[in-house]
């Protein structure tokens, strides 16, 4: 063995020229020189060392930082509750289901451990041993091929620190392991890791995994599942079965093999579980269902509700209590179903739009949304955001801005009500000139007259201008905003015939307005928010204090029966049925890409949209009445269960009398027409019938006999 | 029934028929044959109308005398009742022929005997005689009673004009039953022919008044002066010659055209284009209103015709009026659609052709549609339509009506109209109907009865004049009509036998409200 000892032999037989006590001052000289440069270069070392872990804070550890950890929230999910207090969704920032410790099944730790940390029940946060390894394989090697971080390091990594890769943190992350070590027992810390890590598709911890992917809670899980998920926990997104399932089995196979290697199963066991077939779930969304739009709608609600502080509302473990009616839900819901097939047949008659995904030209998809509300206190009772949630989450009842066609028309008629006109006044029906805007109707509809109540419940466009230019665009657009409508409408007379863009809740504030007796209550989709614990932290002002009067009474019963002849003698005769106890309105944009059906009851306000996202035309005589109609008669008809019939509430001061639908004289065989009191027709016979009667088609015909 | 023996006894005492019938006595060319004057026979006849066929003619000459100048006048005398058979025997032979099977000879006061008679009794005096005689009686003597003449069956206008008759007799303090003989003609040829056989027959009345509808009043004016009965039609009178006993006692579009040329002039208006109605109702209207507008200096810029069941038609004729689609305005249109375009995309709007649109290129004052109301209306939205932003409209009495003004259009501010009835206000108390909004409008059910009670209470003013006159002989009542200038308010006739019935004029005015106004214009 060779001697490296500077005051060896060898080294002094260098000095035998030199005087003895020469040679051996020189060598103590040169011993305390290097000692001393030895010590300066350890002192300088430890002291830059120090420096240098003080600066990182490892000497100083914040043990609030610990107890973050150990107080760790995993229950912050907010809930959503029908009416009747049972969950219908939930929103969160982070989706958790808390498992304790107690509940993991042991052959999911097995898995995990076998997997993630061989070592967990022996080290003390930091497996040296793994660590050395880890660095010889690496030497061998040339790559990192195998992790050292133990699950407390992974734990505080992913709790703690930022994911960077740097030595400082690195060092950190095992100044914090050791520590969190001595306070917090390996069960404990095994439970935060656990419950904390995301392990893909939106689920954080083993038992929102579980859910996820499996749908089952972590207790009943089996062995082949558990080593899936534990298998996550390296790389959710790179082992995730919904989207690599390939890599997913792969990687459930290491870790059963890891568990081999660690006896925790035989290798009998090992065969059978690497030849389990998995059926996990695909990737599906957090609420799923018809009321998922609902829950959507909710969580974009909560910020804009006055007096609501709460801002991390999905962090928080909400309890929020909705206006929601699941079976008036699962009744709108069935009531587009059941014409599903109907909606796809008239995809056939759809425009091409542009393909963005694939290039080129590609046919519209039908969607359907449906909102119910109750007119009296503004509850929604039914959100159908669109044909299948899966498919597409865009909630049209709340963010699609649409073109609202004819359905708009009951406010125009409502303001000329309001301004003294009267159902039976007479118009002329000819193409109209406002400011060199020229719309025009097929030319069989000209050279007619109609009363007003004719025009309005056979939705006829050139009267409906007439009225508008008369009464005023700006007391028509007036009254639209105090009825309801929030999206902007244009100043144009268009607007008149429903050119400008409404989303279906503008129109059920409309449509609830007429319901309610003139009365505009605010929508309103949630009744009260408490926390987790059960405190309230909202609740909706009084009924008194959500509504307006907007019409009187009469008027708005008056309109009330307009929109029955719209059932009995209009664009909804197919439900003419209904006008017993049920009143609306069609409309149909231009090209039929909007096609509506707006109707309510005493108890209920339903307004249905059929149409395409991308504004496509659609073909074959498309209407409100035609696509819009079906779904809202199927869903009034079935509604009588929940909400019985009954009629409308007839204020005082209005008359009915029989008039001539056309010539708008009193007539007993005529149409049944609603006044205010002593405002209804007096006479008897009109000069245009005069003349249509007249045997010689002439008006006083004395000079043509 | 009389027999041919029957009847040689009353020639045998009319014997000197022969002296009564000089060659004067017959003066029948254009006008109706000049008769003897038996005021004797006549003043009998209407005091013992019972027994006509013994009453001798009163001789003028006395038989002495006519047997001294025997040879000439015998001649002359068949020669003229030869006239009188063609003229007048004939054609009441032929009426009698038509008569109706209620109407029977012993009902008819001897008239009937005019069958048995024929050219050949001319050759003798006495049968002579006894045929002018009977004649004269058939044409001279009258009952005092007006035959009306409607078709009742069928139409519902000829009740409010009989009401108006028995209104106005009532009016005159005479008995409506004993004065009016009405018979429903059933709008057919027959049926006139039987009602008027029956009221010459059977109830020798003074005067008839009928023909409301052209067919009637074609037959009443050929047979008029046949019978020599003043007739008084209830329609248009025809572009033709007056013919005597023949009086229109209806408005007549001549002179309501000629009320509009007159109130062009009145505001102004030198230039007019005319929207035709191609149903031709209205011709008679814009024709005369052409013929007046020329006296009156004012220019016809367009006459364009439309079909009133067709929307394109008449937007293709207000088109034409106002030169939209005019070929020298091609340039013109597709500048402005260029313009159009370059603007959309400067301001990145979506470019609407159906915006671009030539602004009316206005050459006349006021635009004339002689159709009714309803039209009216229909044009007054198609001008505005095409970017017209006034135009007086004018029309006639097919405007007149609550439709016209309610709901209100603007567009119609400054229009006028022009009717034969004035205020309803004005009607006489008998046939007042009831105007709630305005004097000048009528409830859509009173307006036919307001302008036939008119109509039948001036034409029945004259007949009832004439049928008070019992002195004076039937053949000679065309002459006690006066004849007087026109725009005269009481009931007259002119030149033309065309009743004088000045037109009124309105004009339709709006004040803001959902309802406008028709005032009447002052004269």
């Amino acid at each position: 063995m060779t001697d490296k000892n500077p005051f060896n032999s060898n080294h002094a037989s260098m000095l035998v020229a030199d005087p003895p006590q020469l040679e051996y001052s020189l060598w103590r000289r040169a011993l305390r020189v290097t000692l001393a440069v030895m010590g300066c270069v350890i002192i300088g070392t430890g002291l830059a060392t120090y420096s240098w872990l003080n600066s990182l804070g490892v000497f100083k550890l914040d043990h609030r930082q610990i107890d973050t950890l150990t107080n760790f929230n995993y229950q912050n999910n907010s809930l959503v509750f029908d009416r009747n207090g049972a969950k219908i969704g939930e929103f969160f920032e982070r989706y958790h289901v808390f498992v304790p410790h107690t509940k993991l099944p042991k052959h999911f730790i097995d898995a995990l451990i076998a997997i993630e940390d061989r070592s967990f029940y022996e080290h003390h946060g930091v497996d040296f041993k793994g660590i050395a390894r880890a660095l010889l394989i690496r030497f061998k090697s040339g790559r990192a091929r195998q992790g050292a971080s133990t699950l407390t390091q992974q734990l505080i990594r992913n709790t703690i620190l930022t994911p960077e890769k740097s030595l400082n943190r690195k060092v950190l992350e095992i100044a914090w392991a050791l520590e969190a070590e001595r306070y917090i027992p390996k069960d404990k810390i095994l439970e935060i890791y656990t419950n904390s890590i995301f392990l893909g598709n939106g689920a954080y911890g083993v038992g929102a995994a579980a859910q996820r992917y499996f749908g089952k809670s972590i207790e009943d899980t089996t062995p082949e599942e558990s080593a899936l998920i534990a298998g996550l926990f390296q790389s959710p997104s790179r082992f995730n079965p919904a989207k690599y399932p390939e890599r997913a089995k792969t990687r459930q196979i290491q870790v059963i093999n890891a568990m081999r290697k660690t006896g925790v199963i035989t290798p009998a066991q090992a065969t059978a579980m690497r030849a389990a077939p998995l059926h996990y779930h695909p990737y599906k969304f957090m609420n799923e269902g018809s009321t998922a739009w609902f829950v959507d709608y909710i969580q974009e609600t909560l910020p804009k509700l006055p007096g609501f502080e709460i801002k991390n509302t999905k962090q928080t473990g909400l309890r929020i209590y909705t206006t929601l009616d699941n079976s008036l839900q699962a009744l709108a819901q069935r009531s587009i179903s059941v014409y599903d097939s109907r909606l796809n047949d008239l995809r056939t008659r759809v425009g091409m739009v542009p393909d963005s995904i694939n290039g080129g030209n590609k046919k519209a998809t039908i969607e359907a949304s449906m909102l119910v509300t109750d007119p009296r206190t503004g509850d929604i009772l039914a959100m159908i955001g669109g044909r299948d949630y899966a498919k597409s989450q865009f909630n049209r009842t709340e963010n699609a801005l649409r073109s609202p066609g004819s359905a708009f028309k009951p406010v125009v008629y409502a303001q000329a009500l309001m301004q003294g006109y009267k159902w039976s006044d007479v118009i002329y029906v000819s193409p109209v000139n406002i400011d060199n805007y020229r719309p025009r109707n097929m030319e069989d509809d000209y050279l007619t007259e109609t009363t007003m109540m004719r025009a309005f419940y056979k939705s006829m466009n050139a009267p409906t201008m007439e009225i508008a230019t008369k009464v005023g665009l700006q007391s028509i657009t007036g009254l639209a905003r105090k009825m309801g409508i929030q999206s902007s409408i244009k100043d144009e007379f268009g607007s008149a015939l429903g050119s400008s863009d409404v989303t279906m809740t503008d129109l059920a504030r409309v449509y609830g307005t007429f319901a309610a007796g003139g009365i505009l209550t605010e929508l309103s989709p949630i009744s009260k928010i408490t926390t987790a614990d059960g405190t309230v932290v909202w609740q909706r002002k009084t009924i008194d204090q959500r509504q307006t009067r907007v019409l009187n009474s009469q008027i708005s019963y008056l309109m009330t029966q307009g929109m029955r002849a719209v059932l009995t003698s209009g664009t909804g005769f197919k439900s003419s049925d209904l006008a017993a106890y049920a009143a609306g309105k069609t409309g149909t944009s231009n090209n039929s890409s909007d096609n509506w059906f707006c109707g309510y009851t005493a108890d209920l306000v339903s307004v249905v949209w059929v149409g395409t996202d991308e504004h496509a035309p659609i073909y074959g005589n498309a209407t409100g009445g035609s696509v819009a109609l079906p779904i809202w008669d199927q869903f009034i008809r079935g509604s009588k269960s929940y909400r019985p019939a009954r009629e409308f509430y007839r204020p005082d001061g209005i008359v009915e009398a029989t008039v001539h639908p056309v010539y708008g004289h009193r007539t007993p065989s005529g149409a049944r027409m609603y006044f205010l009191s002593n405002d209804q027709p007096k006479e008897t016979e009109s000069a245009l019938e005069t003349m249509e009667n007249s045997s010689t088609g002439g008006y006083r015909h004395v000079f043509r006999h | 029934m009389f027999s041919v023996t029957k009847i040689k006894v009353i020639i045998l005492t009319q014997a000197l028929l022969s002296t009564c019938l000089g060659a004067g006595a017959l003066e029948a060319t254009t006008t109706p044959a000049k008769l003897p004057e038996p005021a004797k026979v006549a003043t009998v006849a209407q005091k013992q109308p019972e027994e006509p066929a013994k009453t001798p003619l009163a001789p003028q000459k006395t038989p002495a005398h006519a047997e001294n100048t025997k040879p000439s006048n015998d001649a002359a005398a068949e020669q003229t009742c030869s006239k009188l058979f063609q003229k007048f025997t004939l054609p009441l032979q032929d009426l009698w022929k038509r008569r109706g099977p209620d109407l029977r000879p012993e009902n008819t006061d001897g008239y009937a005997l005019i069958e048995e008679i024929t050219s050949e009794q001319c050759k003798d005096a006495e049968t002579r005689k006894a045929h002018i005689e009977l004649l004269a009686r058939i044409l001279n003597s009258h009952s005092g009673k007006i035959g009306v003449i409607l078709p009742i069956t069928g139409n519902t206008y000829s009740k409010h004009m009989i009401a108006a008759f028995e209104a106005y007799v009532r009016s005159s303090n005479l008995d409506p039953k004993k004065i009016l003989v009405v018979i429903d003609s059933q709008s057919k040829d027959e049926h006139v022919y039987q009602a008027l056989a029956s009221l010459i027959f059977e109830h020798r009345v003074t005067a008839i008044v009928g023909g409301t509808e052209a067919s009637e009043a074609t037959i009443l004016r050929a047979w008029a002066a046949k019978v020599m009965v003043p007739t008084f039609l209830m329609s248009e009178p025809p572009a033709t010659a007056p013919i005597a006993f023949v009086y229109y006692a209806h408005p007549t579009e001549k002179s309501l055209a000629k009320a509009a040329a007159d109130a062009n002039v009145r505001f102004g208006h030198k230039r007019v284009s005319i929207l035709s109605p191609s149903d031709q109702h209205s011709d008679q209207f814009i024709f005369a209103f052409e013929e007046a507008a020329k006296i009156n200096g004012i220019t016809i810029t367009d006459k364009v015709p439309y079909d009133s069941r067709r929307f394109d038609s008449m937007e293709s004729a207000a088109r034409k009026i106002f030169h939209l689609d005019a070929s020298e305005r091609r340039d013109e249109l597709k500048k402005l659609y260029e313009s159009a375009k370059k603007q959309a995309a400067k301001s990145g709007e979506r470019f609407n052709p159906k915006m671009v649109a030539l602004q009316p290129d206005i050459q006349q004052d006021a635009v004339l549609i002689p159709d009714n109301f309803k039209m009216v209306r229909h044009f007054a939205k198609i001008f505005g339509y095409l970017g017209v932003r006034r135009m007086p409209l004018f029309g006639h009495y097919e405007w007149r009506s609550q439709g016209l003004i309610s709901p209100w259009d603007s567009f119609m501010n400054g229009s006028y109209f022009v009717d034969f009835q004035g205020a309803y206000t004005s009607l006489p108390d008998p046939i007042k109907i009831s105007t709630p909004d305005s004097p000048y409008l009528a409830a859509a059910d009173k307006i036919e009865q307001a302008d036939f009670s008119l109509i039948a209470w001036r034409a029945i003013e004259w007949p009832l004049k004439l049928s008070q006159k019992k002195s004076d002989m039937r053949r000679k009542m065309d002459k006690l009509i006066p004849k007087k200038p026109e725009n005269r308010t009481d009931v007259s006739f002119d030149a033309n036998n065309t009743i004088n019935w000045a037109p009124s004029v309105f004009t339709v005015t709006g004040n803001g409200s959902n309802t406008g106004h028709i005032n009447l214009l002052g004269q």
